[in-house]
């Protein structure tokens, strides 16, 4: 079978999105199939450019190539995922997040441009009329199906799948740090993590994994984690090589992971991969799909001091942190999540 | 029960001295009980509304607060002639999508007092070459350089739809008007009959006493297109002169002349001008008339607020045969053709003095009209209604949006022989594209 995988690609930003989709590409492929990635350019402003980008991906022929038909495609990202394909089966990562969950937010941008309201309702009777042109939809997580059923009224089934790289994944020392990855944005709330630092009873020591995409909010943070109570105890790491990332994984204390209301989150799955307990807010979306309060990991409320009294515990009860951890690891187990499900589903 | 709808609403507001101002205060109060209201306005003051459901906030033209507005269902800008109250209303309609009421559908009065009095030259004339090609282009060069008035170009030059550039849907307020831009637009096109409160104005009575001289009425914004000197002439002329009484109240271009004319005609102590008076002082006068004179020429596509204000006192009125006053039954109003004005005026003049009774009659026809059909209720549930369909609004928009921009793209690519060979293809995905995705 052939297959096209449907994205989109904002030039010079990579993220979870383009991992899920060289790892599916890779999973097909190692299925015995052809799998492809079909990639268009995509930019959300002026928002004006979006019904456009929408039309041009709704242009793009995927039927076949090179004279070879595409047997089946697999939409991914919006709007890519509105390419005509009589085979067309949904594995949504996520609508346009500014016209639903994220309008009226301050993580949000699109209802602050004159023309949001307008754009937004075209781009919600375009996901609603041709999402169910698919002849399946799933997505890739709970959190992405509410969202689907509560805005545009359309079924969904979620779909777990493991974080790229899951194999390499595995437990050493429960150090001396917590570990927070992700890409340093607002909508991760890093400052949350830097506020709750300043905020403990423990010298509590956190390592921030993850290149900035947002630099502004990515140098105000650095500057107020090495002022005031937290001075010194925050770690800014960067992006790091695969190496370093299992490394840093393997030998944390646990690992934080706030943001608000995520759609999946492969930092969950990591972190139960490498059998540490997670700390995460109750706001957090696609983490509570996965982190049951004190059983592998902590549900606070999103809130510094909450978060500070979450960091405490573990630090001072590292056996917790070490039980909860092994639990993740085992919940993880007991769910399933692999590739040959997915495959299944998709490719059926 | 379905969730209260949010409206924004963009207009002008009393205290301003605009028709506008105080049609939008009717039907704000029905459309306050139906949906949260708010209404936007960059005046610096404004009369307390004294509608539930309804609050006022003011704007900055230059920066309005656009995650505000966009909280709200659908978005309506009342726009008309005046410049000076819709400059601002303009400004936002230009960027914001949302609902044109059109009060006037010629506007090139409109559009050139922004140029030359706003600094939107540019714009004007890239409207008058958009939407009336090389001619208008020309035509607008020369009003800017002064050698010819908007008044001359109106009819031929009227930039309708330059009043929707980024609007999603376009009210008219009369039939003939919105059949003419159904034409020449995909944007939807809705037709709501203006209203009037009647509150405050009480029900005629039965019958008039025809004892004494016949009063005669006109009032508003008595520009050129208002006729007054046309009836002057005419009572001049006529031998039963002294058997009338002419009130005048509003706003005149050019008062000083129009005294002068009236001294030259040697009808002064027939006719007497007002100015502005309070709204129940005019109510009383326009009660007591015989006739009001409510005449247009040329008319600049509107429907009459005046009209509806006559007919609901139940006095009869002199209307010019054209525009939305061309379509008004044949027993609610008297015409006077363009052609024929002065001797027409005449013709009517004598005749309610030979049989006030038809006049009368017709009056109390029109009084029934207003009810029926020209409620602020009905004009407020006409409204909410194009709010509901503010989905398909935005996707049809959004359509013309991008068959536009892929017209233009294609046929920079392909030239217009390969544009036509591309289009339908593109056309269907469109639509399918833009299409709501259910009723409503």
């Amino acid at each position: 079978m052939r297959v096209g995988l449907l994205t989109v690609q904002v030039p010079f930003v990579r993220g979870g999105a383009e991992m899920l989709a060289e790892s599916l590409a890779r999973e097909i492929k190692r299925a015995g199939h052809e799998a492809e990635i079909i990639s268009l350019p995509y930019k959300w402003y002026p928002p004006a450019r979006i019904p456009e980008h929408m039309l041009a991906c709704r242009l793009v022929g995927v039927e076949d190539s090179n004279g070879v038909p595409i047997d089946r495609v697999i939409g991914l990202k919006f709007p890519a995922y509105m390419a005509r394909h009589p085979n067309k089966v949904m594995w949504l990562l996520h609508q346009h997040r500014g016209a639903y969950d994220l309008w009226g937010t301050e993580l949000g941008d699109l209802h602050n441009s004159p023309d949001g309201a307008h754009v937004r309702a075209a781009i919600q009777e375009a996901d609603t009329r041709l999402i169910p042109e698919a002849r399946a939809c799933y997505t890739i997580s709970r959190k992405v199906s509410d969202r689907l059923r509560r805005f545009c009224d359309l079924p969904s089934t979620p779909l777990y799948h493991p974080p790229p790289g899951a194999e390499q994944l595995s437990c050493g020392e429960y150090g001396d740090y917590f570990l927070v990855p992700s890409r340093i944005n607002r909508s991760k709330r890093q400052d949350l993590v830097v506020e709750a630092l300043g905020l403990t009873r423990h010298p509590v020591r956190a390592v921030f994994m993850g290149a900035a995409d947002d630099h502004r909010y990515g140098d105000a943070l650095k500057a107020s984690s090495g002022r005031g109570a937290a001075g010194g105890r925050a770690v800014w790491a960067g992006a790091v090589s695969d190496e370093k990332r299992v490394q840093l994984y393997a030998d944390c204390l646990g690992v934080v992971f706030v943001p608000w209301d995520e759609d999946y989150g492969y930092v969950t799955l990591e972190a139960m991969l490498s059998a540490k307990a997670v700390i995460t807010c109750a706001d957090s979306g696609g983490p509570l799909e996965f982190v049951a309060d004190r059983v592998n990991g902590l549900v606070c409320e999103p809130s510094p001091a909450a978060l500070a009294e979450a960091l405490d515990l573990l630090w001072e009860r590292r056996h917790v942190a070490r039980e909860y951890g092994q639990a993740g690891r085992q919940r993880y187990s007991d769910m399933g999540i692999g590739w040959e499900n997915t495959l299944s589903c998709l490719l059926g | 029960m379905p969730a209260r709808l949010k409206l924004n609403v963009f207009s002008p507001l009393p205290p301003l001295r605009s028709d506008i101002a105080n049609h939008t205060t009717y039907v704000l109060r029905p459309l306050g009980r139906m949906a949260d209201v708010t209404v936007w306005t960059s005046q610096e003051e404004w009369s307390p509304l004294e509608a539930e459901g309804v609050r006022v906030r003011r704007y900055r033209p230059d920066a309005p607060p656009w995650s505000e507005l966009n909280d709200a269902a659908a978005t309506f800008f009342n726009i008309g002639n005046n410049t000076g109250l819709h400059a601002d209303i303009f400004r936002v309609a230009g960027i914001l999508p949302g609902v044109a009421i059109l009060h006037d559908t010629v506007l090139q009065h409109f559009f050139a007092g922004l140029a030359l009095h706003h600094g939107w030259r540019s714009g004007y004339l890239a409207a008058m070459r958009r939407h009336h090609g090389a001619a208008g282009l020309e035509q607008g060069e020369r009003l800017l350089a002064g050698e010819v008035g908007a008044g001359e170009l109106a009819a031929r030059f009227p930039l309708t739809l330059a009043a929707a550039e980024r609007a999603t849907a376009v009210v008219c307020h009369t039939p003939d008007g919105a059949r003419a831009l159904e034409a020449r637009t995909r944007l939807p096109v809705y037709h709501l009959d203006l209203s009037l409160d009647l509150a405050g104005v009480e029900e005629p009575p039965a019958a008039k006493t025809h004892e004494g001289p016949r009063r005669l009425v006109l009032f508003g914004f008595l520009g050129f297109n208002r006729r007054l000197p046309s009836l002057l002439r005419a009572l001049s002329e006529m031998p039963e002169r002294d058997a009338f009484r002419v009130d005048v109240y509003g706003q005149m271009d050019d008062e000083q002349e129009t005294r002068r004319f009236i001294a030259s005609l040697g009808i002064a102590h027939l006719v007497e001008t007002h100015g502005f008076v309070p709204k129940a002082e005019l109510n009383s006068a326009i009660a007591r008339a015989h006739l009001a004179v409510n005449l247009r020429y040329p008319t600049m596509g509107e429907a009459s607020g005046s009209q509806l204000r006559v007919w609901a006192h139940g006095v009869p009125s002199l209307v010019t045969r054209t525009g939305w006053y061309a379509t008004l039954p044949e027993d609610a109003v008297f015409f006077v053709d363009p052609e024929d004005e002065i001797e027409g005026i005449k013709r009517h003049l004598a005749r309610l003095l030979a049989r006030p009774e038809a006049y009368a009659a017709a009056g109390r026809r029109g009084r029934g009209i207003v009810v029926a059909r020209h409620s602020p209720q009905r004009y407020a549930e006409g409204l909410l209604e194009i709010a509901r369909q503010a989905p398909m609004q935005h996707g049809r928009r959004v359509a013309v949006d991008l068959a536009r921009t892929s017209s233009r793209v294609l046929a920079s690519m392909v030239g217009m022989e390969g544009l036509q060979r591309a289009a339908p293809g593109v056309a269907q995905e469109i639509a399918l594209l833009t299409s709501p995705s259910r009723d409503g």
